[in-house]
């Protein structure tokens, strides 16, 4: 898994809560650019991607990322709620941080395996 | 490109009677003069001479006099119509000096040589005049030297090296009294020397037709159209002299005479239809003070001012004092003097300071007189329109200072929503991370531990929902990221009874988006709290220039903007931009709330 957020203490806990979950962490951005760069190097299977980076949208590195081959699963994370969103998350995976529990995560991503 | 001011000046009475007296002196001396030269060559003792160029001496004589008292009387009417302008005292000279050679008919050496030697005197102020016209001021300095050299020539050149050779004896008439000022009788000298001074003739008639030209090339569309017919008259009357002069006017050509003659008889009768052509835009300002009287407005004053000057581009600008510029009626600041060459600018000004500036075409400089009397009529009525453009200049600040107060709010109310959402939000976030992971790590038996933990979760999650609470309405990131309609969707998706939106989803103007949004946010919470509706709705239409947003209700109506300090807010808003809110709520009629919002 790979973690996409420009919050450092974010991103630390994080990783501890979703490794203690069984998950493993391959490796974490701060913005778009650096998203993309690590999603080609380190492949992951899934980006836990804020919607809010320094350099871009959450949203446009998705439709990125999206364009790869074999492209990792993206789960697209705010301190927003998905209220604030509207139909923008049509079609997309979206968890609030303040519902990111390993449970969360997991019946989130059982919606596309 | 010139600006001038007007003053206006007022010629003393006094002035106005020494005029008046003189102008009786003159008209006098005229008639006097003219009716010598009608009467005097049938009491002279001289023998009338047979006509060169007309077979009856009665018509000639008659012709002759007409000519004179054509200029004097013309000249005395033109100086009572413009006393302040020299162009009647200049035509009364020319009719008065035409008579000079009536003089011949007494009896004398003296008056016969005065007579026949000084009537050129008639031409010199004949070609000042037709310089001058209609100004009656000599404009350039090439004018003014021609006429002094012209003067000169006549006086002191012209007539004596003929003279001195002139013997009546000689070359008749022989019963002339004889000339004083002979040298020695010789014929053919005497002739010799008439040609030489007739290629001088000849010289400065051609430079009275250049400078003649340069003139008319030079005047401005008004002075043109005083100076059209003068100056067709004269052109002819020109071109008869010169070939005249280049023929010999001694030889018998009896056309060309009468030419002459018809153009000097013509020539009063162009200045007089000239000064009337003038006297004309003159009487347009009698017509400015009627139009005036219904025009309140800048464009009817401008346009009754145009019509007044005959300048249909004519542009007023109105002194605002605060800018220290020159405005028209829609703010716009007017240059002066005006960066166009073919325009110029008069200033009117008031008791202290300017009141406005007429920007118009530089023809008119020819006719200050014209502007002036135009600027002098009009003065109060553009006082007045100067008030109101000012006034229009300090509500556009006023309601411009208003939008941007409103902007600036939002703009604050943006950047701290996203303080909230990077700062507090965030913190608040980690720490719930934080307390899952101490949850997860408790050791067995610490039940009581894993309870203060979730209390503490459950606290920090309601602590994240009244923070998010807070910053959705201090501004709603939806609206900012997706656009008013997702926004009023989501919106009315939190609303406790149904809502149907239909909204434009066009991006509008920052301000205008904001605006509606909380115009909707505003009338459904109302909605909510007073109406006791069963369901409501929302319509957002982008239509042209103007959106328009509309909230209805089925509750019990009753709504008033003047009791509600949320509708009166919302108000304060539509008008800082530009646009109105409608209420209707009738009591058992539910409640429509319209705002109507300019979008450039």
């Amino acid at each position: 898994m790979l973690i996409a957020d420009d919050h450092a203490s974010f991103r630390r806990l994080a990783r501890r809560l979703l490794e203690a979950a069984g998950y493993s962490v391959v490796g974490e951005a701060s913005d778009g650019a650096s998203t993309l760069a690590a999603v080609t190097e380190l492949r992951p299977d899934v980006v836990l991607l804020d919607v809010l980076l320094p350099d871009a949208s959450g949203f446009a590195v998705a439709d990125r990322i999206a364009t790869e081959p074999e492209h990792p699963v993206v789960l697209l994370t705010s301190s927003r709620t998905a209220t604030d969103y509207g139909a923008a998350l049509d079609g997309r995976l979206f968890l609030a941080k303040s519902e990111l529990t390993p449970d969360r995560i997991e019946a989130a991503l059982a919606e596309v395996a | 490109m010139t600006a001038t001011t007007v003053e206006l000046a007022e010629a003393s009475g006094e002035d106005w009677l020494v005029r008046t007296r003189l102008r009786w002196v003159l008209l006098g001396a005229g008639l006097m003069a003219g009716a010598l030269a009608g009467l005097a060559p049938y009491l002279s003792s001289r023998e009338i001479p047979v006509s060169d160029y007309a077979d009856k001496t009665g018509i000639v004589i008659a012709a002759h006099v007409a000519v004179g008292m054509s200029f004097v009387l013309v000249g005395i009417l033109a100086w009572s119509l413009r006393p302040e302008n020299r162009v009647g005292v200049l035509m009364t000279a020319v009719g008065l000096a035409y008579f000079m050679t009536d003089l011949g008919w007494i009896s004398t050496p003296a008056t016969f040589v005065v007579a026949d030697e000084w009537r050129g005197v008639f031409y010199g102020f004949l070609f000042w005049l037709l310089l001058a016209f209609p100004s009656g001021r000599l404009a350039s300095r090439a004018d003014r030297i021609f006429v002094v050299v012209f003067f000169v020539y006549l006086a002191l050149i012209r007539p004596f090296p003929s003279t001195a050779f002139y013997d009546p004896e000689l070359e008749g008439p022989f019963d002339a009294p004889g000339n004083p000022l002979l040298v020695r009788g010789d014929p053919e000298l005497n002739a010799t020397v008439d040609g030489w001074l007739s290629a001088v003739d000849a010289a400065l008639i051609v430079t009275l037709f250049v400078l003649v030209v340069r003139h008319w090339r030079r005047a401005g569309r008004y002075a043109r159209r005083a100076l059209t017919p003068v100056f067709a008259v004269a052109c002819v009357g020109v071109a008869v002299a010169l070939v005249g002069v280049l023929i010999g006017l001694k030889s018998q050509v009896s056309l060309l005479n009468w030419g002459v003659q018809l153009t000097l008889l013509l020539l009063p009768v162009g200045f007089l239809v000239g000064l009337i052509r003038s006297r004309l835009a003159r009487a347009s300002v009698a017509d400015l003070v009627v139009r005036l009287q219904t025009a309140h407005d800048p464009e009817p004053i401008r346009t009754a001012l145009a019509r007044a000057l005959g300048d249909p581009a004519l542009e007023v600008g109105y002194w605002l004092p605060a800018s220290g510029t020159f405005v028209d009626a829609d703010g716009g600041v007017l240059e002066v003097p005006p960066a166009k060459p073919e325009r110029a600018a008069t200033v009117v000004r008031g008791a202290e300071e300017p009141v406005a500036v007429l920007i118009h075409d530089t023809a008119l400089a020819e006719e200050p007189e014209l502007v002036d009397a135009v600027a002098a009529t009009a003065r109060l009525a553009l006082e007045n329109q100067r008030l109101h453009t000012e006034l229009r200049a300090q509500l556009d600040e006023v309601r411009a200072s208003r939008a941007r107060i409103v902007a600036a709010g939002d703009a604050e109310r943006r950047r701290l929503e996203r303080d909230l959402h990077d700062g507090a939000q965030q913190r608040l976030l980690a720490l719930g991370l934080a307390l899952q992971l101490a949850r997860a790590e408790l050791p067995e038996g610490t039940a009581s531990a894993d309870e203060l933990l979730a209390d503490a979760e459950q606290e920090l999650q309601e602590a994240l929902h009244e923070l998010r609470e807070l910053a959705r309405g201090i501004h709603p990131a939806i609206l900012t990221d997706g656009g008013l309609a997702p926004a009023l969707r989501t919106l009315a998706e939190r609303a406790p009874i149904p809502v149907s939106v239909r909204a434009t989803d066009r991006r509008l103007p920052p301000a205008v988006e904001t605006a509606s949004y909380f115009i909707v946010s505003e009338a459904l919470a109302n909605v909510v709290k007073h109406a006791r509706a069963s369901r409501a709705s929302v319509a957002v239409t982008a239509d042209g220039n103007q959106v328009v947003v509309e909230v209805e209700d089925d509750g019990v109506g009753g709504a008033d903007v003047a009791r509600g300090s949320g509708l009166r807010g919302l108000q304060d808003r539509v008008h800082a931009l530009g646009g109105r809110l409608l209420v209707k709520s009738k009591p058992g009629t539910g409640t429509s709330v319209r705002a109507e919002l300019p979008c450039a």
